[in-house]
């Protein structure tokens, strides 16, 4: 047990020197901080009214149209609307002619109140919608008003038949699964991120540490159990804590940008991240990755050399992707049975059980079976992690097959 | 102190390593454990550092079974690595700390033996900065930071240069003065010959000898001299005398008598041939010889 503490000390404040854990660490709470500035950063970028109004006689210069009709002219063509700041034609060609030529970008010819013709040079992007300045709208009402006219009805009444608006209200009994995709979405990544940064660095721990032979001294110096664990119980740490300060860097930025984030959005997040969501996440998390790093661990030692560790780690990557895409998918469905068998099992259920716990009403006795669940395959996985990497440590030169190594495993 | 292992076997994956591999080791003396590549030395040593449990036999020290966690062992691998990006003194420390030393201890004895070492300017420099001869004395700096009771050492002297090697010789000398038990292990037998009082042979996870060395030096060059002519042609005279059998060692001829033919019979034959003779002496092995007859004989 001392030697455990030993081995847990000095690779954790390793871990504080390794480029690669430091960099990606770094980065990601960069990102995290950077991200809960941007409703900031959008409302600081706000045009002034002199500013819009000046672009947008710009991108009129670029406009031209044809009416021949007076009537559509005088109802299109006034004080507010954009197609005033256009250019004018009177003859199609002339304007197909300034379109080839670039003198203009798009040009409007209105045929009648109900049909209207859109000519451009190419289409700068596939499927692209054309905004076309209100024509269409203003076109609507011309033609409606002038059917109005033409039938004696009163327009009045029929916009105030219109107005007439049925209202409604969602009032959730439990979970909103839409208020807390968010959250379920944020803690998802998080998990992911975490175990396979941190899974990865110790499998290569491990395999350098057979490369460079420094294994032949700390397997004589100490039990295969210690070094293990105290690698093991070293990322986990490190990752916790790389989890925690995550949650705050993004804590802090959201309260230092609160004034520009929408009310409701606060709301939600005070509302929805409960306690109990914490603990679950916190617990989970804490699990999941003991599981997970104690089989990197052991494919770590499985290889000889650092560039075999990929190689080595790929089937518990493949299980690992695969639960994260089941969690990410479920989150449309989050009553899927999909996604409350994925919480049962111990490979997905630290993602895919916050993912349910988070956006649906999940009973107790449920997180209770699925944490023992857990608990108990990090402990086998662990007792069995120590045996491959007891029998893998000190086996030099081809990868050691998996099976092989189990079946020697008395 | 006397270790002792007894009768130790161990398999792997049904093929027998070791075969009940007996030999006893002395404190106060040096045992040169030899063999060649793949002999069983690396799983014996294992099984001794607790890497590896015996599938049967036992080891004890002063008659009494050997608990590794009641001796201080200090050990060198011949595949040995330290971390590549870790300063000296650091990782001395942590090695010191896991064979038992508190922090205070690890630093202090590491700083003295790093220092002994002539290391002291790469104190806290990491160890890829270190030439291959004073990695080499750092991995040796490992195995003594715990003032070990049972020092293993197998091929301590790869990569140094002869003022390096003096240096450990120094160590080891210093060591066996202490009444440790030092087991060494090496392919270089003038270094063997140097330290070891005793010397146990395995071959194929056998002990195919364990003895004094001067013992066996004396009773493999029983009935043997060794004699050195000016002119060398001159060999072909000796063919006269029977019951020899005479074989040639570097300048040296080795003249063996067989069917209870003494050496004093032997001398005065080859005077009354009157050779020119350079040197004459009673022939005594070295242990290369030694080695390489007693890996000869078994193959035969």
């Amino acid at each position: 047990m001392n030697n455990t503490i030993k081995v847990f000390l000095f690779e954790f404040k390793n871990k504080f020197k390794e480029k690669t854990i430091m960099i990606s660490s770094i980065i990601i709470l960069l990102l995290i901080f950077i991200a809960t500035f941007i409703p900031s950063i959008i409302n600081n970028n706000k045009k002034t009214e002199e500013e819009i109004i000046k672009e947008q006689i710009e991108e009129m210069e670029n406009v031209g149209y044809i009416i021949n009709d007076k009537d559509i002219e005088s109802f299109l063509i006034n004080d507010k609307s954009e197609l005033k700041l256009a250019k004018k034609y009177s003859n199609e060609s002339v304007l197909i002619n300034d379109i080839e030529s670039k003198d203009i970008k798009i040009g409007f010819v209105i045929i009648n109140e109900t049909n209207y013709k859109i000519i451009r040079f190419g289409s700068e992007f596939a499927f692209s919608e054309v905004y076309d300045y209100g024509i269409k709208d203003n076109l609507t009402i011309y033609a409606k008003n002038k059917f109005y006219k033409e039938h004696n009805i009163d327009p009045m009444l029929v916009s105030n038949a219109e107005k007439i608006e049925i209202s409604s209200t969602i009032q959730d009994i439990g979970k909103s699964a839409e208020n807390n995709f968010f959250i379920a979405y944020i803690g998802t990544f998080i998990i992911y991120f975490i175990i396979i940064l941190f899974g990865v660095s110790v499998s290569t721990t491990i395999a350098r540490e057979k490369n460079d032979r420094t294994m032949e001294l700390l397997i004589t110096n100490t039990s295969s159990t210690s070094l293990i664990v105290g690698k093991v119980l070293a990322s986990l740490i490190f990752s916790i804590g790389q989890i925690i300060a995550m949650l705050l860097i993004g804590y802090i930025g959201i309260l230092l940008n609160k004034a520009s984030y929408p009310p409701n959005f606060l709301n939600i997040l005070v509302q929805n991240i409960s306690p109990s969501l914490i603990i679950i996440f916190l617990l989970f998390s804490f699990f999941g990755c003991l599981m997970y790093f104690f089989v990197y661990a052991s494919l770590g030692s499985l290889v000889s050399k650092v560039e075999d560790v990929n190689n080595a780690i790929g089937p518990i990557q493949l299980i690992f992707i695969t639960s994260f895409m089941i969690s990410m998918i479920s989150m449309n469905t989050p009553n899927s049975s999909l996604l409350t068998i994925s919480s049962f099992i111990p490979f997905t259920s630290p993602m895919a059980m916050f993912v349910r716990y988070s956006m649906t009403l999940v009973p107790l006795i449920d997180v209770i079976i699925s944490l023992i669940l857990l608990i108990i395959t990090s402990v086998l996985l662990a007792y069995l992690s120590i045996k491959i990497y007891r029998q893998a440590t000190l086996n030099y030169g081809n990868k050691l097959s998996l099976i092989k190594v189990l079946k020697n495993i008395k | 102190m006397k270790l002792e292992l007894i009768n130790i076997n161990k398999s792997f994956s049904n093929k027998k390593i070791l075969k009940d591999i007996s030999f006893t080791i002395n404190s106060g003396k040096a045992m040169g454990f030899l063999g060649r590549n793949g002999a069983g030395k690396t799983t014996t040593i294992r099984i001794i550092m607790d890497v590896f449990k015996a599938d049967s036999g036992s080891i004890t020290i002063n008659d009494k079974p050997f608990l590794k966690k009641d001796y201080k062992i200090g050990y060198l691998p011949e595949e040995k690595g330290m971390y590549q990006k870790i300063p000296l003194l650091k990782q001395l420390v942590y090695f010191g700390e896991l064979k038992g030393l508190s922090k205070k201890e690890a630093i202090e004895k590491g700083t003295e033996i790093i220092n002994k070492m002539g290391l002291s300017e790469y104190l806290n420099k990491p160890l890829s900065m270190l030439s291959k001869g004073n990695q080499q004395k750092f991995f040796i700096a490992q195995s003594i930071i715990n003032d070990p009771d049972i020092l293993i050492l197998d091929e301590p002297f790869g990569g140094l240069d002869p003022v390096n090697a003096q240096s450990l010789k120094d160590i080891i000398r210093d060591y066996i003065k202490k009444d440790k038990i030092v087991i060494f292990s090496s392919h270089q037998m003038s270094h063997v010959e140097e330290f070891c009082d005793d010397v146990t042979f395995i071959k194929d996870g056998k002990i195919v000898l364990s003895d004094n060395l001067n013992k066996l030096k004396k009773e493999m060059g029983k009935n043997k001299i060794k004699i050195k002519l000016i002119e060398d042609n001159e060999v072909e005279k000796l063919n006269i005398i029977k019951d020899i059998l005479i074989k040639k060692e570097n300048d040296y001829i080795i003249i063996e008598c067989l069917n209870n033919k003494k050496t004093n019979d032997l001398l005065l034959e080859i005077l009354n041939l009157k050779l020119n003779i350079e040197e004459f002496s009673n022939y005594v092995p070295n242990l290369e010889t030694i080695f390489i007859k007693i890996e000869g004989d078994k193959n035969e």
